[in-house]
């Protein structure tokens, strides 16, 4: 990295659900702008922060479980990691959970590119009784780690030092190894060497490319130099043949496995007590009798919270608005205008502000009671309770979310950035 | 002798396990599974069935959980671990032991009477659309159970040592 550049890219890579959101919003408080990645309808969001001397770029990725594509928010992922490699990555495992995202973390730590890794909803894993030794990781990946709440601000500041730390100290770690089957093992080690051979101009670490080719579904064609092409073309047949799942399968296995160890050495503490409480309540709201009766109610009640107090405040905006409308007109000095203007005054700009602004309290009120129920957790029950329905629609439960949102106005529901948005949990 | 199988409609029951041998046939559906951590190898624990069936969620050994539509789980080949009583996976002549008794306080007291309950061994005599007949081990019974009671009682493979 360029130490007299001043502005840096920090790329935000996480499995869906780990709290990316939370952490964008809290390290870029409200510097951020959305737009759309190129050719796709998914949300690129950026934002920036200042951390010492540098103006940090911070791009957040769509949720991704891995950098070999099977969704279009993967693809958009892949393609951002090979086309233009960020300064630094910063990667996201849920605390609760460390295996899940392990798989994703690993393959980044492979990449080459400066990372730091965040241990999320550390307050959540604490409740739970999980304890664990982050320097096992944070010495396994050869990474700094960080535990934190992006939810309460804990760990935050120290998030920030190691930023800086890997910004202003940039050095060259060593890539964890994972063992693969020594056909695997074989194949990555060829197609490195051919590629170191092709003398390409990347950041990115050679294996790591290797790896990416040999799990793409055309490897042949996305290796842009011929020799490499070549030997890709051999060991993807070979590797066909006598692996007994896929290329990819085989690869996620290897990480998982790594993931697995690691997991199991980092954790102290296995929870003493599970987490009870979420449990009693999964067992009445996804009740198989119950669950949907409690669903219906629990909709039902938050159209009546939004319509019932929303109605009157839109009621007495709109008097307030005729009223003061009306005086306003019957002014002496308004009077004496010419008609054309009087009438575009108070017809045509007056009822429109009136109108608009008297739709105000139910859509604040419907986003207020959508993040009170986004934020227990109920969102992602009921799009499992949904997900039949919505399935025979040609969708997923989660879209359930989406409709439900264009109740309270159709803007949001259109922008709906897709499912990863919504955390679980 | 390990049977590895498509795990019938019948056996996805909540308490059922199995373990994954291969994620199907379909390559796609396959790497996204594997991509979540869910491999050949994992115990699959059944926790739930949506109200609306189809949607199931399960646990894998590291206490993720996912939700699964049951054409995905129905794609994989499983090596049944622990699956309800009336399944076609339960062999006549085995002996099984009962992990769970799902019912309600009421079916779980009437079965007890039998002395059908949790850790006993029941030995399967005969199964099939007539009411499955079984002989609980330790009192050496013979209990007839009908096909709702069978449903609600979740019994696993006893290691292979008689194999």
């Amino acid at each position: 990295m360029n130490k007299t550049e001043a502005s840096v890219t920090i790329a935000l890579a996480a499995i869906p659900n780990s709290g990316k959101t939370t952490l964008f919003n809290r390290l870029t408080g409200s510097g951020q702008a959305t737009g759309n990645w190129p050719g796709v309808s998914i949300e690129q969001k950026s934002g920036s922060f200042v951390l010492g001397e540098y103006s940090i770029n911070l791009i957040d990725l769509p949720g991704a479980y891995a950098l070999s594509p099977v969704t279009e928010e993967e693809r958009v992922v892949r393609n951002y990691f090979l086309q233009s490699p960020p300064d630094i990555i910063l990667n996201i495992l849920d605390a609760r959970n460390l295996y899940r995202g392990l798989g994703l973390t690993l393959q980044m730590a492979l990449s080459g590119l400066p990372m730091v890794v965040a241990v999320n909803m550390i307050d959540e894993a604490r409740r739970q009784g999980i304890s664990f030794d982050l320097k096992v990781l944070s010495q396994h990946m050869g990474v700094p780690v960080t535990e934190l709440s992006a939810r309460t601000g804990e760990g935050i500041p120290d998030l920030k030092q190691n930023l800086y730390k890997v910004i202003k100290y940039p050095e060259k770690t060593r890539n964890p190894h994972i063992s693969c089957p020594p056909l695997l093992e074989k194949a990555f080690s060829e197609i490195t060497e051919a590629i170191n051979q092709s003398g390409i101009d990347t950041r990115l670490d050679h294996t790591f490319l290797a790896m990416r080719l040999m799990e793409e579904d055309d490897p042949e064609q996305r290796a842009n130099d011929d020799k490499v092409a070549v030997v890709t073309r051999q060991w993807y047949r070979r590797l066909k043949q006598s692996l007994r799942t896929s290329i990819p399968v085989a690869c996620a296995n290897c990480r998982f496995n790594a993931a697995r160890g690691l997991a199991m050495e980092v954790l102290h503490d296995q929870p003493a007590f599970e987490d009870q409480l979420t449990k009693q309540l999964d067992r009445i709201f996804l009740h198989r009798f119950f669950g949907l009766p409690i669903f219906f109610l629990l909709m039902f009640l938050l159209f009546q919270g939004v319509y019932g107090l929303g109605a009157p405040l839109q009621e007495l905006l709109s008097t307030g608005f005729d009223r003061v409308g009306t005086w306003l007109a019957s002014q002496a000095l308004v009077i004496s205008w010419p008609v054309w203007l009087q009438s575009f005054l108070f017809d045509g700009l007056w009822q429109g502000i009136s109108v608009v602004t008297s739709f105000f309290p139910i859509i604040a009120l419907f986003f207020f009671f959508m993040s009170l129920i986004e934020d227990s957790g109920y969102m992602a029950r009921a799009a499992f309770l949904m997900d039949r329905l919505m399935h025979w629609l040609g969708l997923d439960g989660k879209a359930f979310i989406t409709i439900l949102l264009g109740y309270g106005c159709n803007v949001p529901a259109v922008q709906q950035p897709g499912p990863d948005s919504w955390d679980i949990c | 002798m390990t049977t590895t199988q498509h795990m019938p409609v019948s056996a996805l029951q909540p308490q059922s396990e199995c373990i994954i041998r291969s994620l199907g046939s379909d390559d796609k559906t396959a790497q996204r599974l594997a991509q979540m951590g869910i491999l050949p190898g994992t115990h699959l624990h059944i926790i739930r069935i949506a109200p609306l069936g189809d949607t199931i969620e399960v646990t894998g050994d590291q206490g993720q959980s996912f939700a699964l539509r049951q054409q995905e789980i129905a794609a994989m080949t499983c090596e049944p671990v622990a699956m309800p009583l009336d399944s076609e996976l339960v062999k006549v002549g085995q002996t099984y032991r009962i992990r769970a008794l799902t019912g309600g306080k009421t079916f779980r007291q009437r079965m007890e009477r039998s002395g059908i309950k949790e850790k006993k061994l029941l030995q399967i005599k005969r199964t099939g659309n007539k009411p499955v007949l079984v002989c609980q081990v330790d009192l050496n019974k013979q209990v007839e159970l009908g096909r709702g009671e069978a449903k609600k009682i979740i019994i696993e493979r006893i290691s292979n040592e008689q194999n």
